[in-house]
């Protein structure tokens, strides 16, 4: 095999490796941290499209709930609001691969909007974070087993 | 020697997430660093861009993996041989494998964190794959590491693709 041309590399005159040492980090790090305002509101306009979107409940609610909640735990990762993400993860657990046509939870589904909104209000709360994401979870492992589904995601 | 002498593509239907990274890449000391807001927003801008990298998210209108193997094979396509790091919120095996048969140079998780995309920038830019080119598949090698000599290519498949490999 030849040996690869590397024109990335090239362009750039040294290693990436090197260039993009602890500093750039930092320096990144700081970036980011800089859009965590808008993230932040970003992230409370859609738990609010979450509970606006649960009240109908057809199955369509159910797929954009699903897509929110994926989207909130994502920004939420990057961010490092553990709350919001852990109780984003568990919407995201029990709609996942929800059956087309079932009847979804409704009471589950209006307690992990709820959580939601609290897990909002108290980002930095690390015993709060633990106590609610862990009850939200218990929540939907044994509603997902009452429905037939594994607990968890196969 | 800077980074500032590549340009960056960042193709994601998430404005939040598109800025998150263009940050991540701007303060890193990347150059130009353009976005697009679907794959075929970033299938035209590849075009009139030449990005040297495309990070793209398999999750947005037009569908990554689609646009991933548009870039790769449609013989439209402005440069094939582009690395591209494909994003995806799932890491499980059978996504990580469409991206990886789609053609990704490398696939970054969600959440996005300096420290992951760093270290895919790191690996397109430092250790690049050859490139294959075969009526199969058209992308960089899926292989991490080449076989030693005690432990021979033995699959039928692999005469093929020493036929085709096209070093980029």
């Amino acid at each position: 095999m030849n040996p690869t041309t590397n024109k990335l590399r090239s362009k750039v005159g040294a290693s990436a490796g090197l260039l993009l040492d602890r500093q750039a980090r930092a320096q990144a790090e700081a970036s980011v941290q800089t859009l965590a305002p808008e993230a932040f509101v970003s992230c409370e306009r859609r738990v609010q499209e979450i509970c606006d979107v649960l009240e109908g409940l057809p199955d369509r609610a159910l797929r954009d709930a699903f897509a929110l909640a994926h989207e909130i735990r994502g920004v939420a990762g990057t961010f490092g609001w553990n709350a919001l993400g852990e109780i984003a993860d568990c919407l995201c657990l029990y709609l996942d691969d929800f059956p087309e046509g079932g009847r979804a939870n409704v009471p589950l589904l209006q307690s992990l909007a709820g959580a939601l909104k609290a897990a909002l209000r108290s980002q930095g709360d690390a015993d709060l974070v633990l106590a609610l994401s862990a009850e939200c979870r218990a929540m939907v492992r044994v509603i997902r087993e009452r429905e037939g589904r594994s607990p968890d995601l196969l | 020697m800077s980074l500032r002498a590549l340009d960056v593509l960042v193709a994601d239907d998430d404005g939040l997430t598109r800025s998150i990274v263009s940050d991540i890449l701007r303060a890193s000391g990347l150059g130009k660093v353009w976005q697009a807001a679907s794959g075929d927003e970033a299938f035209l801008a590849l075009s009139y861009r030449r990005p040297d990298i495309v990070i793209l998210d398999l999750n947005m209108p037009g569908d990554g993996a689609s646009t991933l193997r548009r870039i790769r094979r449609s013989p439209e396509s402005p440069d094939p041989h582009v690395a591209v790091i494909a994003m995806t919120a799932y890491s499980d095996l059978r996504r990580i494998e469409l991206l990886r048969d789609a053609g990704a140079s490398e696939v970054v998780a969600k959440p996005l964190s300096v420290a992951s995309l760093h270290a895919r920038l790191t690996a397109v830019i430092d250790r690049p794959r050859p490139f294959i080119v075969s009526s199969a598949y058209v992308g960089p090698e899926r292989r991490r590491r080449a076989p030693s000599a005690d432990c021979p290519r033995r699959r039928l498949a692999d005469a093929h693709a020493a036929d085709t490999l096209e070093v980029s």
